[in-house]
């Protein structure tokens, strides 16, 4: 893992808001590390995992877990979207050793990767757990779910931004046996609980016929311990919404139909989730971290390199997952708005900006 | 044996049922249907060796055709004809908590019965293999509406108004075992009072 001096720690601004005024924007730093995900000028359906090693300084790769700008607001959506629907938190009862695994990892990994806004300290069962832009401070025995205000896997992925699932594996399947999901692209945890693998990925396209999740499974079943793996997946959101579920569907589904050539620089974003996927040490189980990030295309054509690239790969993208990402209706729009960015001059290797 | 098949195409989470087939490493064969769910019993049980040990539970009396002579000819230990499917439920419950190791759950009916009496199976404490579900009767569907999570049974056609939030909504092929039904979600969200053609798809 990266040492703290690689892991960028930016001011965490407050009071930005993922619903009616959509007040969130990104700084001129957060712009320069968002995660871009794409390698090529075209598109290119990939399943690719790496290792989650660390990566360049400053980059949402450096930490285990990326603390960054928005945590405050982030906190404070997840919160409210728990009060209006608590059946976004769930994990099934056989998963308590997990979700002390859970606690256990994020509270080390950013006391580790952040100690200037978090710090866990353990004397046998006894912990103590200090979050200080949250202003929390707890102490608790460890494994006595009793001595927490939440059960844990709620208690601390209360306090991380991003989604989180946690994967029992049984008989060489892995299950969808909890979650925190506040800020997902479309789908409910409260329908897929308790579902095999095969059936919670049901509704994606394309990769089943390409054997992808045959693979991708075998290869989850042999993930270790200390041996984290991550990769990128990428859709867009219309307004900087995180939550696009499904339970709301009927709130925001509207909003793709309010795209027009004036808005749409500030109304469209390119949604990108780094996603990691862990084994925990003691129930054998996997937490899967989905940590969504939200950028607008006015924001993304100040980095040259990514709005010649990323016109190339939406203009490439095939219909039908076109259709499955859900914008294939204002795809045309953005696509118009990103054409006077895109000279046809080559781009550089890599993701980065130039 | 996997209790079902997962469909290669479209989406996976959907059921594909097939005539159900004594299960050779069963001790005890445990079978409980309702409405046309009798003739799948009836002939899962004609598969049986001579010395098969089975118990018949039926719900009688249902909408459908009433398999109930049929399955008090057949030669089983016990066979007990229900008039509410609570009190089917519960007679499995007793039967499963004193059950031997060995016992095999065999359920058919209509996709809303298996799946409530498949949960029974498993509260109970049996694993998916020990389950075998097929469906018999109408393919109407059980459906749980992702907005407002309300249930509706015997859903024939792709779009409903939901009894719950009122709401347009389409009834997708993904299936949850746990809650035993389909979900759906709103059909007009993106262009409201536009709806696709409503037909009767699921009889």
């Amino acid at each position: 893992m990266a040492s703290p001096m690689r892991i960028a720690t930016p001011p965490l601004k407050s009071g930005e808001s993922f619903r009616d005024d959509f007040s969130y924007s990104n700084s001129p730093q957060a712009i320069r590390r968002f995660p871009f995900p794409f390698h090529e000028d075209k598109y290119m359906y990939s399943v690719n995992i790496e290792p989650h090693n660390g990566g360049p300084a400053g980059s949402v790769f450096a930490p285990a877990f990326d603390i960054d700008e928005h945590y405050l607001s982030e906190v404070e959506e997840r919160r409210r979207v728990l009060e209006e629907d608590p059946g976004r938190c769930q994990v099934l009862p056989h998963m308590m050793e997990a979700q002390w695994d859970t606690l256990e990892l994020l509270m080390e990994s950013l006391a580790r990767d952040y100690p200037q806004h978090f710090s866990l300290t353990t004397d046998g069962d006894q912990w103590t757990w200090e979050n200080r832009p949250l202003g929390i401070r707890d102490s608790f025995t460890f494994g006595d779910p009793a001595t927490l205000p939440q059960e844990p896997f709620e208690y601390i992925t209360r306090q991380v931004q991003g989604d989180f699932t946690l994967h029992g594996q049984r008989d060489n399947m892995l299950y969808m046996d909890g979650g925190m999901v506040t800020c997902q692209a479309d789908w409910s945890l409260d329908f897929d609980l308790g579902m095999n693998w095969y059936e919670w990925h049901g509704p994606v396209p394309k990769a089943h016929q390409m054997g992808i999740f045959d693979r991708a499974l075998k290869f989850l079943l042999n993930l270790q311990v200390e041996r984290p793996v991550r990769r990128l997946n990428w859709t867009m959101t219309i307004n900087p919404r995180m939550d696009t579920s499904p339970e709301n569907y009927h709130k925001w589904g509207i909003d793709r139909a309010s795209v027009t050539p004036e808005n749409v620089g500030e109304k469209a974003h390119l949604r990108v989730e780094l996603q990691t996927l862990w084994r925990l040490p003691r129930s054998n189980a996997i937490i899967f971290s989905i940590r969504c990030y939200l950028i607008s295309m006015e924001e993304l054509v100040t980095i040259p390199k990514w709005a010649r690239r990323f016109h190339r790969v939406l203009g490439t993208l095939p219909d039908e997952l076109a259709e499955y990402k859900g914008l294939i209706g204002y795809r045309p729009i953005v696509l118009d708005y990103l054409a006077p960015f895109d000279d046809g001059a080559e781009t550089s290797p890599g993701i980065g900006p130039d | 044996m996997p209790i079902y098949e997962l469909p290669e195409d479209g989406i996976r989470s959907r059921p594909i049922y097939r005539p159900m087939q004594p299960d050779v490493a069963a001790r005890f064969h445990l079978m409980v249907a309702e409405g046309a769910g009798s003739e799948a019993l009836a002939e899962l049980h004609e598969k049986l060796p001579d010395d098969a040990r089975c118990s018949i539970h039926y719900l009688a009396g249902g909408d459908g055709p009433d398999g109930s002579d049929r399955l008090m000819q057949l030669r089983c230990e016990q066979t007990r004809l229900h008039f509410d499917d609570g009190q089917l439920a519960d007679a499995l419950r007793r039967h499963l908590e004193s059950a031997a190791m060995g016992t095999r759950l065999y359920v058919a009916g209509s996709e809303d019965f298996i799946w409530r009496m498949a949960a029974v199976g498993i509260s109970c404490g049996m694993s998916e293999e020990e389950i075998h579900v097929e469906r018999r009767g109408s393919r109407a569907r059980p459906v749980q509406c992702v907005h407002c999570k309300t249930r509706v049974e015997g859903v024939t056609t792709n779009i409903y108004t939901c009894p719950g939030c009122g709401q347009h909504v389409t009834v997708r092929d993904h299936f949850s075992r746990r809650l035993g039904a389909y979900q759906s979600v709103c059909v007009d969200a993106e262009a409201p009072g536009e709806l696709p053609p409503i037909e009767e798809i699921y009889r």
